[in-house]
């Protein structure tokens, strides 16, 4: 075998290298002179040239999927499309820390955030690049770790300590699952690329189990009914740009590994996968439904978006065809773009919030539109977005979700799902009731000054989320 | 000019409003200046709705003023979904009418929207594009977007500007319509699936097969009843209505309700002619205990405002029973009744709105003797009660007859429970004209203030269409009667067929008599 590299190595490897390479320069910058000005500002360029670099991989799997590294990478086209939502997230969850998570404590962890953040890209990245066990294990890990910390960054404050702590022990754990059943995996066939799950899970007992571990590890971080339990703690505890990057960046990776590790129709039929995606989304409805606090309504309700993304494995563990296989994994990328999107503004609309009220109860948001109507609006459209209304992207997505499911024979396993989208609505329409029909406290509610760069960046995912539910055609590539 | 509008007649209809409600958001104006931008935008939607009815080819039931633009591929299918647009007889009413309500809606809001003009502005011409988008939509997947975008500006409306209890009334009326129109999207998904288009008139000319049609036909018809609303789901109406600002009453009874109405017909009726066959006696006995206990619950009501609410569940029994005799009579009949309930229950609401701006009370027991201390209220409100009782000469007294007349063959007993309504609605509306006009006068109400001419504006045209309608329905008639005409015929080879099949199971005689309920010309056949 020949060790040099071939330029489809250096294709692939590009959004690395920048990630990468602005996350060490951040480090010796900090170590020769510190300035938060300038690590920023490495960070972004670097986030911004790994999406320049994703665009000629993209130019390039038109046709076809990519393989790079004797295959321990490979790409399509919604795999970058979602690398590309990573980075924005990134690049957004920068944007919205800057005035709140970043000053923190003197700003003494300025350099930690910027590196973490994009380590923890680098991570997201490969681990949807990600075509053998070692690859999707490095990039799992490469994923999880900074956002351990990143989690408990404001170290004085005992919910953020806490959601550190859980997500890091469960996730750990976690971890240990995937890490044993990639070895028995691996012990069962003889071979690590995403060909050896469907082969271990029609072969012996002990390729059986080691797929059915590596599911519930994949499982456990796309926070799927009955692993699900840390999220609504760890999303609240979490500082909310965090909260935005994970809900967006880290459910895009996992769900993207979980489609390409996860086995097809032979360990679980479609009407397994379908009954988990009920249960995903009743459960995530149920306990989104009550929450007094808006923050925690948002991560619940990402736990019921999970539930629809199940469907669409449903879908797909009932397809018989490799077109339409790859059809559903266009649609799952929709789904994600449009959660993504709408997931970002929300909880960043959030933060901004939180920063005058200092927290995300909803009593005390009562009646916001009316000393924040431009958050109010972002937010309404992110609600609306979320719930699946039409003009914005969350309809179609879902949209399109159901028609897989009924398209492939699920049509009962629909009829529930869009039932119990019912659920969805009525806490989402509860929170256009709390920040625009309830009165605020005050009787002449006075302007806030809003924190006009973070509002301007909230204005991207506001108005994609508008655009590609209008015009669907800009990310059907 | 004339061509430019000729062409682009529907997109306008739809974008004006659009656009608008997008430039009173942002637009740096004042409260006054803001509503006038809203009035001219309004205007302008309804100049071009009129130009649409005035060169409406009443000679033809097919579409008119068609555009349409290929939008996206539905996965997986040849299907492609299009920004599809056209009119017919079905729609050229309701397209009018929602052109002539808004904008009196905007001149009468100040009466009771004191605060955040610039919102209120926003979602009513925002609603207003919803409503002309879910009549004119020529595609499945465009329908149902329409029909829940102007979803979303009635729950602002209600939530921001209502009474006391807005909250609950408003996320009631929200959840009830979700339910309906989440089925819908499941029968249209397997439609569009099944038959591989979501082009409505290509959808109306094929026969689906009877299976398909039976899902789709609950699935649709359920969320068209609980928008209409009939008896069993109309508990959402009076909590909606009642804690609507009078704006959004307006609209809501006016134009929102007809959207129920109008997918039954278009959906229930064109689309999927042999369920509508199969549910049609269900749907009349729905339609005629809609009539008796919309009726009845109206007469209970010592609340102005509830009173009306429950009067428009009587109104729209009829339009249901209407559709359902298949008789292109009555078919004409409902469609007309829509628009009429429209124009009176809307100018009802407004009245409403009048006294209660004034007296801050909607209870019937804090009037009387209004005939001479506030005449000009006296006036309307007469006229406004009698077309909506139905007296010859005005609008109401057309629709009802054409519908009564057109269902009796066939439907005797139906048509004679209906006609019961025709008195009970006398007894409730001129109950209450009684005990609001006349009587005693009572100290408080004696010195109101007069009619302002923003409510002058709002009620006059309205006053005169109730007339129009009445005295020479001709013209507004013959739009509809193609069209009605058109889906009378779909219904027909399947309602045979219905009678085939029960022909050989009864005796000669009886099928005979059967057949000849069902079909009064089955003796000339």
């Amino acid at each position: 075998m020949e060790l040099g590299l071939t330029a489809n190595d250096w294709l692939l490897a590009a959004p690395f290298l920048w990630l990468a390479g602005a996350g060490v320069l951040v480090l010796i910058w900090d170590a020769v002179r510190p300035q938060p000005l300038a690590e920023g500002i490495v960070s972004w360029i670097g986030l911004g040239l790994a999406a320049v670099a994703c665009l000629p991989i993209l130019e390039a799997v038109r046709t076809e999927p990519v393989e790079a590294f004797s295959g321990m990478l490979s790409v399509n086209v919604p795999v970058i499309v979602l690398a590309i939502l990573c980075l924005g997230a990134a690049a957004f969850c920068g944007i919205v820390a800057w005035r709140s998570l970043l000053p923190y404590e003197g700003g003494r962890h300025t350099t930690a955030f910027w590196t973490l953040l994009l380590f923890s890209t680098f991570g997201m990245v490969l681990t949807l690049w990600a075509n053998h066990m070692a690859t999707l294990f490095l990039g799992v890990e490469c994923l999880s770790l900074p956002l351990y910390v990143l989690v408990a960054l404001r170290r004085d404050q005992s919910d953020s300590i806490e959601a550190g702590l859980k997500y890091f022990l469960l996730g750990a754990f976690a971890s240990g699952f995937m890490a044993f059943g990639m070895a028995m995996v691996y012990a069962a066939t003889g071979d690590m690329s995403p060909a050896a799950i469907s082969a271990a899970a029609e072969g012996s007992s002990l390729g059986v189990f080691g797929v059915a571990l590596l599911l519930i590890a994949l499982l456990f971080k796309v926070a799927a009914v009955p692993f699900h339990l840390w999220v609504a703690d760890v999303y609240q505890g979490a500082p909310t740009p965090v909260t935005a990057l994970m809900a967006t960046g880290t459910k895009a990776a996992t769900v993207a590994a979980l489609l390409r590790w996860a086995p097809g129709g032979e360990l679980m039929g479609p009407q397994s996968w379908a009954m988990l995606g009920c249960l995903t989304l009743l459960i995530g409805n149920l306990t989104a439904l009550n929450q007094s606090n808006l923050k925690r309504m948002l991560a619940l309700s990402g736990v019921a978006h999970v539930g629809i993304l199940l469907f669409a494995f449903a879908a797909r563990a009932a397809a018989e065809t490799a077109e339409a296989t790859s059809q559903i994994g266009d649609t799952l990328g929709y789904y994600l773009v449009a959660y993504g999107l709408a997931a970002t503004a929300a909880f960043g609309a959030l933060e901004l919030l939180e920063r005058r009220v200092g927290h995300s109860e909803s009593a005390s948001l009562q009646g916001i539109a009316r000393r924040q109507p431009l958050l109010a609006g972002v937010l309404c459209i992110a609600l609306l977005s979320l719930a699946g209304f039409p003009l914005t992207a969350g309809f179609l997505a879902k949209y399109f979700v159901f028609v897989e499911m009924i398209r492939h024979g699920l049509s009962s396993w629909a009829v529930i799902g869009i039932l119990l989208t019912l659920f969805g609505f009525a806490y989402y329409l509860k929170a256009l009731v709390t920040l625009f029909m309830q009165e605020p406290p005050e009787e002449r509610p006075s302007l806030w000054r809003p924190d006009w760069v973070a509002t301007m960046a909230l204005l991207v995912p506001t108005v994609l989320s508008v655009v590609f539910g209008v015009w669907p055609k800009a990310i059907q590539l | 000019m004339s061509a430019f509008l000729d062409n682009h007649l529907l997109t306008l209809l739809v974008a004006l409003p659009l656009v608008g409600s997008l430039f009173v958001l942002f637009v740096p104006a004042g409260e006054r200046w803001l509503r006038r931008w809203g009035l001219a935008f309004a205007l302008a939607t309804l100049a071009v709705a009129l130009h649409g009815y005035w060169w409406f080819d009443s000679t033809t039931s097919g579409f008119q003023y068609a555009v349409e633009h290929p939008w996206f591929a539905l996965p997986g299918t040849e299907a492609t979904v299009s920004l599809a647009l056209g009119m017919d007889g079905l729609s050229v009413l309701l397209v009018a009418l929602s052109g002539i309500l808004m904008p009196l809606v905007l001149v009468a809001a100040p009466g009771g929207i004191k605060t955040r003009i610039r919102e209120f502005v926003f979602w009513a011409l925002m609603m207003e594009a919803g409503m002309m988008g879910v009549f004119l939509a020529q595609d499945l997947v465009l329908f149902y977007i329409f029909w829940e975008v102007s979803l979303i500006p009635l729950y602002f409306l209600i939530g921001i500007w209502g009474g006391e209890n807005r909250i609950y009334a408003t996320v009631k009326f929200v959840l009830y319509t979700l339910v309906g129109s989440l089925l819908m999207l499941v029968g249209l998904i397997r439609v569009a699936l099944e038959s591989g288009t979501t082009n409505i008139p290509e959808l109306l000319s094929r026969d689906l097969s009877v299976e398909l049609q039976g899902f789709a036909f609950v699935c649709f018809a359920l969320s068209f009843l609980i928008k209409v609303p009939v008896v069993p789901f109309h508990t959402w109406l009076p909590d909606a209505h009642v804690q609507a600002p009078t704006g959004g009453s307006v609209i809501l009874a006016g134009v929102m309700l007809k959207m129920g109405t109008y997918g039954l017909m278009r959906f229930g009726l064109q689309m999927f002619p042999a369920a509508a066959v199969d549910w049609a006696p269900v749907l009349i006995v729905i339609g005629v205990v809609g009539i008796l206990y919309g009726s009845l619950l109206a007469w209970a009501q010592r609340d102005l405002k509830k009173l009306v609410a429950y009067s428009s569940v009587a109104h729209l029994g009829f339009v249901v029973l209407g559709i359902f005799a298949f008789e292109p009579t009555a078919l004409q009949g409902a469609v007309l009744q829509g628009v009429n309930h429209g124009i009176s229950t809307g100018a009802l609401f407004f009245l409403v709105g009048v006294i209660y701006d004034r007296r801050h009370t909607r209870q019937l027991k804090d009037f009387g003797g209004l005939a001479t201390s506030f005449p000009s209220f006296a006036f309307f409100l007469v006229l406004a009660t009698l077309a909506s009782v139905g007296l010859p000469g005005t609008n109401g007294f057309v629709g009802e007859f054409l519908i009564l007349f057109g269902s009796f063959p066939g439907h005797e007993w139906a048509v004679a429970f209906a006609a019961l309504g025709v008195v009970l609605g006398a007894v409730y509306m001129l109950g209450m004209c009684r005990e609001v006009l006349f009587g005693r006068v009572r100290k408080v109400n004696r010195d109101l203030k007069p009619m302002q001419i923003r409510e002058w504006v709002a009620l006059t045209p309205l006053a005169a269409l109730m007339l129009w309608i009445g005295l020479y329905p001709g013209p507004v008639l013959d739009r509809t009667r193609l069209v009605c005409e058109a889906m009378s015929a779909r219904v027909q080879p399947y309602l045979e067929q219905t009678e085939e099949a029960s022909l050989p199971e009864d005796s000669e005689s009886s099928a005979d008599t059967k057949s000849n309920l069902l079909n009064p010309q089955g003796m000339e056949r």
